[in-house]
């Protein structure tokens, strides 16, 4: 690729994964906020940062699990069956158990999937698809569809509390990034999941254990999905079995997508996912305020995968990898 | 025991049916009346429906999880435009509309290379969204009453639907194992680079699959909105689901290459069998949904299980 | 000049890649009705010649002439319509679809306004070719259920349905049965009898005097002669397929004691669809190579070995203990390394960078807690010792493994098992797809390993490789031991003739 514009193309290219998507965040709080002064309130964009763990702690486990080759469009449901069974036990065994329980659920509904991945061989895909409806299900039987409300303190905290200003879930929110960030950097783990994305056939070459690395990934996912059910459960106030995660797997994976990891597999980007999912939240939250009817955000969020699958296309292209 | 595992993929459907019979005649001493047989067939009409264009899909390997929205969608199409062109126009274009989402998911997955997953989640949302944008958000009530004959009405004393179904079934039968369209989507499922080498166009084939699985979406959801009477832009949720498990329940291999287009018949019949025994003995909305997923999973359990010891005695030197 | 127009001839056909001339000016023919076989060591430069020929590689120089005229195709469509079929090894079948259907498809006869498939008649058609060639087999079958043999068969009858002139066979009998091989040299010879030009190229060689009418025998991308069948003799296309050149490539090695502590002892091994009973010794410090063809189950040996396939039958035993080795993680903690034959599909971890490439094999070693805190010092140093102990080139650590050389990715996945500080490394073919320098340089690598008291089991295509490198080579053919040598009793005609079946005198 000759001339200025070719170099600038594979400048931009290479800059997109630190820069490209907090310029997009920074473009778009501008435009909405020029737009809407209510969006620009301090306490908006405050608590829209809060709500953004809902799907920015989601996407973690999605990261982990993309990368890994697979997919769980499951977590929607995963998320309704944990909140449901975790806020049901609140008057039992306290807000602590309660959380508890609901984080411990998710991360049992992950194993599942991973274990229908790894020992049976079932596609993800199907896995997870038939799933979704398993848990939801149950969700709904369970609570015979009535919504449960938290009303624990401890629980409560969580999502609406402070700490010095600033609000829990963001505080929840960088410390799972963080941790998966060391995770993915530090960790035999995330080196194992990366080489398991990448060659499946190298990675059982060099002896790891593919299976038991896939069912983890899958744990992974169920687990964070947990944690963000716990905060944003408490955020709303409440936890619905036919409400609570409805288009979530979606809502999950575009973040991730966005936030330029491969669809292919290999190399992941947990911070892209975090920006991504501040991005997802605000855009939605403009529009929201804008008025814009909200079947319009259906329409918005769907475009917004394929553009981000557009995306990494592209820049992989003009970075001469291998990988779309 | 090798002879039998490669004979259930065909036929293993039988089993569930018999198993099904089984569980009706427990449940209803009407089972054996004509009346609840055709009332089943009926019921069991756009699930087959749809479950043929699935077949088609994932025959080509790859598969559709947007025929929800398609459904919606058109549902939504034919009543805001039955009133304005009359009924037998407004199908037309409301098929002609769901259709064309085909086309849509068949461009991006076959040139723009999008792995079918994404692709199709991603136009379910867009296609839900522009739905209930179309509608206003709202049910559109349908008053020409006359449209309720497709759903509803009978001929000679059977249901229309059961019609429509063995009409496409015939339909498809044709396509899929008579025309050289259907064999190409074999081919491609089955082999796609030697598909490609031997001179077809695979772009085409794919797209061809896509538009014909949207398709069967809108036609079936003719027949349901004719029933309620109302376009609903939130309508079956959770079908895909019960469809794929049709589809899968049926034998149609998620590899690719081997359509069963009447074991999908016959698992759509299975599992309308087994949603009327629930209703009779009054079971929730819920646990039917449950069992459906179930059902797919014991399906996928039982596909992997085959799968493994098939090639574990392959590895021992048996032949297999 | 031969009076009559030849099927095809090749003028200075000429092929080259980055580093290497794969066909250096050949003068080919073929002529109407003849069977010509073609022979060569792999990197001969056959399968390149063919690719030519069926269109998937444009020639770089030279001209190519069908029935006297000059042809160029620039696809494999081209070349298809200009009557040339190739059948290549993996075969381009579709198992979902009957044999009726695999040979005319996409051009199956059409019914009822060109919708529906004319069964009957495509039936028909294809019983009526099967029927020419003779072959027994059932139109509506589909090919998942059929033999190899038979899929061969089908594969015939595809090209004769295109009215293809000149067939080109690769390998057409390697994974054969006796009874099959015999089924199928008769549909040659039918094909033969109906003026059909064909190129069969196998390493079979009894099977070439049997068919062929004239040999060419090629080596380093040139043509070295074409005999007639009738004029020359094995030993004499031995000699041209070796040539006097193979000592010359690499110095020679300096005389090697003869190592005696075994370290792994293999008993009565079977592996489906690969090797039948085989039994062998690895001894200390030893570089033992596997020989043998395609068909000769030396890769499904050596991959069953480290645990990636499983075995049907035998046992094995590591310094005096019977082992099971299940999977790649068992042979790695015995102290079994692997190097993979396939390095872009089966050895890269493309996403990565050379340093993660190297260190995950022992990435757990390397950090605090068994993996919980990677030290980055100690990966680094890592790092640095094989990088300097084996020279691989590169921009830094860094450095996306892709953007590496083939011989210098080679080193990387060389460099990969040696931190696991093995006793015992199983190569497949090492130097595949790597520059003579480079190559020369692995096997000094390897070389110096031995001599370090590293044990060494290898398989090569290459000749040279085979001849310099091991202290042993067992040559496989058909699944069984057919040979073996000591570098005393090397003999680079013997071993080519033990590969290919012709194993007159050479028993070891």
């Amino acid at each position: 690729m000759n001339g200025v514009r070719g170099h600038a193309r594979v400048w931009i290219a290479s800059r997109w994964d630190s820069f490209g998507l907090p310029a997009l965040i920074s473009i778009l709080l501008v435009t909405f906020s020029l737009l809407s002064s209510t969006f620009a309130s301090g306490f908006n964009l405050l608590s829209n940062l809060a709500f953004s763990s809902l799907v920015g702690i989601g996407a973690i486990g999605m990261v982990f699990c993309i990368m890994s080759g697979d997919f769980d469009i499951s977590v929607g449901s995963m998320s309704a069956l944990a909140g449901v069974l975790g806020a049901s036990l609140v008057g039992r065994i306290g807000g602590v158990g309660a959380v508890l329980v609901t984080v411990a659920t998710a991360t049992v509904c992950g194993f599942v999937n991973g274990v229908f991945v790894t020992k049976l061989k079932i596609p993800a895909f199907i896995t997870t698809l038939g799933m979704q409806y398993v848990y939801r299900a149950i969700a709904y039987i369970y609570t015979s569809n009535t919504p449960v409300y938290i009303k624990d303190p401890f629980w409560l905290f969580l999502g609406s509390g402070t700490v010095l200003g600033i609000p829990f879930p963001i505080i929840i929110t960088v410390v799972c990034f963080a941790a998966a960030v060391y995770v993915l950097r530090k960790t035999s783990f995330g080196r194992y999941v990366v080489a398991v994305g990448t060659n499946k056939t190298a990675a059982m070459l060099s002896g790891i254990n593919v299976d038991f690395i896939k069912n983890m990934v899958f744990v992974l996912v169920g687990f964070f999905v947990g944690i963000a059910t716990v905060v944003t459960a408490s955020y709303l106030g409440s936890v619905n079995p036919g409400m609570t995660g409805q288009g979530y797997e979606f809502q999950v994976i575009t973040v991730v997508v966005l936030g330029g990891t491969a669809l292919t597999g290999g190399n992941g980007n947990m911070l892209g996912a975090f920006f991504a999912s501040l991005f997802l939240t605000y855009l939605q939250n403009g529009l929201g305020l804008k008025q814009v009817n909200s079947y319009w955000q259906f329409v918005a969020t769907g475009l917004v995968l394929i553009f981000a699958v557009g995306i990494n296309r592209v820049k992989s292209a003009l970075l001469g990898q291998r990988e779309a | 025991m090798i002879r039998f595992l490669k004979l259930y993929e065909k036929f293993g459907i039988v089993i569930f049916i018999a198993l099904g019979s089984i569980f009706l005649v427990s449940v209803t001493p009407n089972f054996l009346k004509l009346d609840t047989i055709l009332n089943i067939l009926a019921q069991a009409a756009h699930g087959a429906i749809v479950g043929f264009g699935m077949t088609m899909a994932l025959t080509s390997g790859g598969f559709d999880l947007s025929v929800e929205s398609i459904m919606a969608l058109s549902s939504v199409f034919m009543a805001i435009l039955i009133p304005v062109i009359g009924i037998p126009m407004a199908i037309l274009v409301s098929v002609l509309i769901g259709s064309l989402v085909g086309v849509l998911n068949g461009l991006i997955i076959a040139k723009l290379k999008v792995n079918p997953l994404i692709t199709t989640l991603s136009t379910a949302t867009i296609i839900k969204g522009v739905a209930l944008l179309v509608a206003g958000g709202r049910m559109i009530v349908i008053m020409q009453k006359r449209f309720m004959a497709i759903g509803t009405g009978k001929l000679l004393g059977i249901p229309v639907p059961i019609y429509l179904m063995a009409l496409f079934f015939g339909l498809f039968y044709l396509v899929v194992y008579r025309s050289s369209f259907g064999r190409h989507v074999a081919a491609v499922g089955s082999n796609e680079s030697a598909a490609r080498i031997s001179g077809l166009n695979v772009d085409l084939v794919k797209i061809g699959v896509y538009v014909l699985v949207a398709f069967t979406g809108a036609v079936a959801s003719v027949i349901r909105t004719s029933q309620a009477l109302i376009g609903m832009p939130s309508m079956s949720p959770g079908f895909v689901l019960v469809v794929l498990t049709i589809t899968i329940l049926g034998g149609t291999s998620l590899a690719g290459g081997r359509g069963n287009l009447w074991g999908t018949l016959l698992a759509a019949i299975f599992v309308s069998m087994i949603y009327y025994g629930l209703n009779l003995i009054n079971v929730q909305v819920f646990y039917q949904m449950l069992a459906v997923g179930l059902v797919l999973m014991l399906a996928l359990f039982i596909e992997g299980l085959r799968v493994r010891y098939l090639q574990a005695a392959k590895a021992k030197g048996i032949k297999v | 000049m031969d009076g009559g127009v030849e099927r095809l001839r090749t003028i200075q056909l000429t092929k080259t890649f980055p580093g290497v001339v794969a066909v250096d000016k050949v003068d080919f023919d073929v002529r109407p009705g003849e069977i010509h076989a073609l022979v060569g060591e792999n990197g001969a430069g056959k399968s390149t010649l063919i690719k030519i020929l069926g269109g998937v590689y444009p020639p770089d120089g030279g001209q190519v002439v069908m029935d006297g005229r000059e042809v160029v195709f620039s696809s494999t469509h081209e070349s298809l319509a200009s009557g040339i079929s190739v059948i290549y090894q993996e075969f381009n079948l579709v198992p979902d679809l009957s044999v009726a259907e695999n040979i005319f498809i996409g051009r199956e006869p059409k019914t009822f306004g060109g919708t529906l498939v004319d069964f009957r008649k495509l039936n028909a058609r294809a019983a009526e070719i099967l029927a020419t060639l003779e072959m027994p087999l059932d139109v509506k079958s589909y090919v998942s259920d059929i033999s190899v043999a038979e899929r061969q068969m089908v594969e015939i009858a595809k090209a004769l349905s295109h009215d293809s002139r000149l067939i080109i066979m690769d390998e057409p009998t390697a994974t054969l049965t006796e009874k099959e091989v015999r089924k199928i040299f008769e549909i040659v010879k039918n094909l033969r009898a109906r003026g059909v030009a064909i190129i069969y190229i196998s390493h079979r060689l009894e099977e070439a005097f049997e068919l062929a009418d004239r040999i060419s025998v090629m080596r380093d991308g040139r043509k070295v002669d074409t005999r007639a069948i009738a004029s020359t003799s094995k030993n004499d296309v031995i000699e041209m397929m070796v040539g006097k050149v193979v000592k010359e490539y690499f110095a020679e090695a300096g005389a090697r004691e003869a190592p005696r502590q075994p370290l792994l002892e293999v008993r009565g091994y079977s592996v489906a669809d690969a090797v039948e009973d085989i039994s062998f010794t690895l001894h200390r410090g030893e570089i033992l190579a596997f020989a043998g063809v395609l068909g000769s189950g030396v890769h499904g040996l050596l991959q069953s070995l480290f645990g990636v396939i499983p075995k049907k039958a035998g046992e094995v035993s590591f310094e005096g203990t019977p082992v099971h080795i299940d999977r790649p993680a068992d042979a790695i903690r015995l102290g079994i390394g692997y190097v993979t034959e396939d390095r872009k599909n089966a050895g890269l971890l493309p996403a990565m960078s050379v340093l993660h490439n190297l260190t995950v094999i022992i990435i757990r070693a390397l950090s605090f807690l068994r993996g919980l805190f990677i030290r980055d010092a100690a990966e680094m140093k890592s790092f640095a010792a094989i990088r300097a102990r084996l020279d691989i080139k590169l921009a830094g650590p860094t450095q996306r493994i892709i953007f590496l050389s083939g011989g210098n990715q080679q080193k990387v996945l060389i460099g990969r098992t040696l931190l696991t500080d093995c006793k015992a490394l199983i190569l497949l073919e090492p130097t595949r797809g790597i520059d003579i320098g480079a190559k020369a340089e692995i096997h000094r690598i390897l070389r110096e390993l031995a001599d370090k008291g590293l044990s060494i089991i290898l398989t090569s295509s290459e000749l040279p490789e085979l001849v310099n490198l091991p202290d042993r080579c067992i040559v496989l053919y058909k699944g069984r031991k057919a040979a073996e040598f000591t570098r005393a009793t090397m003999d680079s005609e013997k071993l080519v003739a033990a590969q290919i079946g012709h194993t007159g005198g050479a028993r070891a």
